[in-house]
């Protein structure tokens, strides 16, 4: 399974950054969160959330084999991260984000949180493959 | 204490210094935040009898502890001044994103003072506070400032800012944020503008921190569950406040050529279903909030692409009945040319509509409007008078002031139809067939307002002839609607999806580690209301009883037309209403709170002073 | 043609105990005679929707078709 977002239906209120730092990080930050949400004010008026579709790019990269294949996901492990970022730049979306706080970047781990939260169904499960 | 961030940003404009300083924690435990911060901070800080467009006032941009926490709606920033229409207490509140920004750069208010020798931007990112040039953006268009803001700091940066009318120091000028909110009531832009402050940017990666994280979680995921079961939610996210367009029309409040009528004729064409059909073109919500009742519409206009949040309830009020404007696209326009001007929406329709009717009456002519024909409906008419208001031209400059300085200007009798209480213009509800919000409307603490009581429901439920019960239920509504106000969040979950305050109480204790009962919360509303009592009567000598009364044309002239046609409310009937309601708040028949119920909610040192400003 | 009608939250006090009035017309009727004759105050609710999309008071309801009275709420 992997997350698919449909950009109309974002309205930017962000509830599913907030909750993915909360679950993962136990902090109120949504700078910590896997998702980023772009707007794109006044024209067109859009939002657009970028999350991560378990591609594996980040994982082929990592010189310390810090990012495996768990089932239809990809976990990252921060004890290997030496931080070198080359999984940041691999990877196609650019859905890893960093902070500066934060040792490693942010690896989607399918948690399915975020879904949860939204109220307007713009992010939805699909069958992945 | 967590919840808060703990630090007051405090920027004097005149000499570029700028402070931190610790939140006490005694002003949170007693007036919790937002708009208890700036009643306090006001109250304490402004001397008296000072300005409003001058160095010593200030402008108190406020959070609460629920802002930017995991509460559905959690995105409110509170802004509070001395206003420039009224003189007295002024507060306005904006969603969006703003608040979330401040709390994680490590702000919960910043307090701004003086005014700066040029235009300027305060820009905040995480520790690092400074004041840069604002040269390049003053005399942009609000929105046009955020987005060229944005270009230079940073897309990420969040930021409140003033258009033209502001610059101009306009008292019904307001202040904007995320293309297309606004902070509307009391003329704060204006001050922003005599400060030279054009805009706030801000940026922050801090952790917003939270007592009890286990606790925060499970309740906030029980508000956003409340909210995602419900009934109404569809109806929200998909028309906003649009939705009340067509009932208020229904139920003959909806103002109409400048509250002549409480129903439009032609409402089904600016209603909720017509601006969803034909201009919206996103749903857009502020930070946390399920219900994203913002609705970003586009409309072409000589080739061009407009883009305007709304037309919201009020627009569609003050700037379509009001005038008289029976076209949603010209509704839409007339509302992004306050948008980019930075005029209040609901002060900026009834200055319009007031200038047409007196053109009507012939109190004034084409002498006074520089050869134009002002009439109910004329969409081209709206738009040149809002263009003049927004630069001070014409009778733009004089109408700018609000229509209470109008109608003393234009006189012959206008003073009748100037729709405001205190200076400020009454919102969205023809009120004299709802003595509940009427009643609202004459004692709320800014001047004419729903925000503190929305009290409309009560009337259909009590009954619409009838007095009875509405003065407890209006100081109820005065208490509860402004602890959203104090705690930092937007009210509309609580009263459109019917989320219990008691999660909210919960929601606090979980962030911030309090112990607080909604009966204690409900008590330091009421000390507030005490407190912007006392600073009305403190600023405005003489202030009293007679400062609340309605209109006169809301006493005894009947609505023209629709189904509260022939309805009003006498001199008697909102004398009762008032000694009633005097009563029932502990103050005497002039409205002046007494010693003793000052002294009830903890303002003993004001009731001791009271006497002597009531004698001045 | 039959239509059915529905009452949520406190609106339920118009309605029998199911929680709806199934309608059997055989004409037409707008939604206004249709709540004036059942006797639920035009005023007493925000709006009515019909298969998800607001309707105003004169709208006609087509045969099969649930019509909601949604309540009233607090305004803004």
């Amino acid at each position: 399974m992997k997350i698919h977002v449909d950009n109309q239906l974002c309205t930017g209120c962000r509830s599913c950054q907030i909750v993915c730092a909360l679950v993962h990080f136990k902090v109120n930050n949504p700078k910590k969160s896997a998702l980023k949400i772009e707007a794109r004010f006044p024209d067109p008026g859009e939002y657009r959330v970028h999350i991560c579709f378990q591609c594996g790019q980040c994982a082929e990269v990592c010189p310390e084999e810090a990012i495996r294949q768990d089932g239809d996901r990809y976990l990252l492990n921060m004890e290997k991260c030496t931080f070198c970022q080359a999984c940041v730049e691999a990877c196609p979306r650019g859905v890893l984000p960093t902070h500066q706080e934060l040792p490693s970047p942010i690896k989607c781990d399918n948690c399915f949180e975020c879904l949860e939260i939204c109220a307007y169904n713009a992010l939805s499960l699909r069958e992945s493959g | 204490m967590k919840g808060y961030t703990g630090m007051i940003l405090r920027v004097d404009l005149t000499t570029g210094k700028i402070n931190k300083e610790p939140l006490p924690e005694s002003l949170c435990r007693k007036y919790i935040g937002g708009r208890g911060f700036i009643a306090r901070i006001l109250f304490d800080e402004l001397p008296r009898h000072i300005e409003p467009l001058g160095p010593q006032n200030k402008v108190i941009v406020a959070t609460g502890p629920l802002s930017g926490q995991f509460v559905p709606s959690a995105g409110r920033t509170i802004l509070g001044t001395k206003s420039p229409a009224t003189r007295g207490y002024g507060e306005s509140n904006i969603g969006g994103h703003f608040a979330t920004e401040l709390k994680q750069a490590g702000y919960d208010l910043i307090i701004l003072e003086g005014q700066a020798e040029k235009p300027s931007i305060l820009h905040i990112k995480d520790g690092d506070v400074n004041l840069l040039s604002g040269q390049r953006y003053w005399g942009m268009g609000a929105i046009q400032t955020e987005r060229v803001l944005k270009d230079d700091l940073g897309e990420r940066y969040q930021c409140l800012t003033i258009g033209p009318a502001g610059e101009k120091e306009v008292p019904i000028a307001c202040v904007s944020h995320d293309f297309g909110r606004q902070a509307g009531r009391c003329g704060i832009g204006a001050v922003f503008g005599n400060k030279r402050l054009k805009a706030i940017a801000v940026i922050g990666t801090q952790d917003i921190p939270i007592a009890d994280f286990r606790s925060a979680l499970e309740v906030g995921k029980k508000m956003y569950q409340a909210c995602m079961s419900h009934h109404a939610l569809e109806l929200w996210q998909k028309y906003g406040t649009s939705s009340v367009v067509s009932w208020s029309n229904r139920i003959g409040t909806f103002p109409t050529r400048n509250f002549q009528s409480g129903h439009f004729s032609s409402f089904t064409n600016i209603s909720g279903i017509v601006m969803r059909e034909r201009i919206v073109v996103k749903d857009k919500g502020c930070f946390a909030c399920p219900m994203a009742c913002g609705k970003y519409s586009r409309i072409h206009r000589e080739d061009k692409k407009i883009y305007v949040e709304g037309p919201e309830y009020e627009t569609a009020a003050l700037l379509g009945g009001n005038c008289g404007l029976s076209n949603i696209e010209d509704l839409a326009y007339a509302n992004y040319l306050c948008d980019e001007l930075g005029l209040d929406t609901i002060s900026a329709g009834s200055a319009v509509a007031f200038a047409m009717e007196c053109f009507e009456r012939g109190i004034i002519g084409v002498r006074e409007t520089e050869g134009l024909v002002l009439r109910f409906g004329e969409s081209e008419i709206v738009f040149k008078l809002l263009e003049k208001m927004g630069r001070r031209e014409g009778i733009g400059d004089l109408l700018c002031q609000g229509v209470k300085a109008t109608a003393r200007v234009w006189g012959k009798g206008s003073e009748h139809f100037a729709m405001e209480v205190k200076g400020l213009e009454i919102s969205g509800y023809e009120s004299r067939n709802a003595p509940a919000m009427m009643l609202s409307y004459m004692t709320s603490d800014i001047g004419a307002h729903h925000r503190p009581s929305w009290a409309v429901t009560a009337d259909i439920t009590l009954g619409r002839n009838s007095l009875e019960g509405k003065a407890q239920r209006v100081v109820e509504l005065q208490h509860l609607r402004p602890l959203f106000d104090v705690l930092g969040v937007c009210r509309l979950p609580w009263i459109e999806l019917d989320i219990s305050p008691s999660l909210y109480v919960k929601a606090l204790n979980a962030c911030t580690g309090m112990d607080k009962t909604i009966e204690e919360l409900l008590e330091i509303s009421e000390r507030i209301w005490n407190l912007t009592r006392l600073f009305n009567i403190r600023e405005n000598p003489g202030y009293g009883r007679h400062c609340d009364y309605p209109p006169g044309r809301w006493m005894g002239e009947p609505v023209q037309t629709g189904p509260t046609r022939g309805k009003t409310l006498s001199r008697d009937q909102v004398d009762h209403l008032l000694d009633e309601y005097y009563k029932l708040r502990g103050w005497d028949e002039n409205g002046i709170p007494l010693p003793e119920t000052l002294e009830q909610f903890g303002l003993f040192q004001e009731a001791k002073e009271i006497g002597s400003w009531k004698s001045d | 043609m039959e239509i059915r009608l529905e009452g949520l939250g406190p609106l339920k006090d118009y309605f029998p105990p199911e929680g709806h009035h199934s309608l059997f017309l055989e004409e037409a009727r707008s939604l206004r005679d249709i709540l004036e004759e059942l006797k639920i105050p035009l005023e007493a609710f925000l709006a009515a929707t019909c298969e998800d999309k607001v309707v105003e008071l004169d709208y006609h309801p087509r045969d099969g078709e649930t019509i909601r009275l949604i309540p009233l709420v607090g305004g803004g």
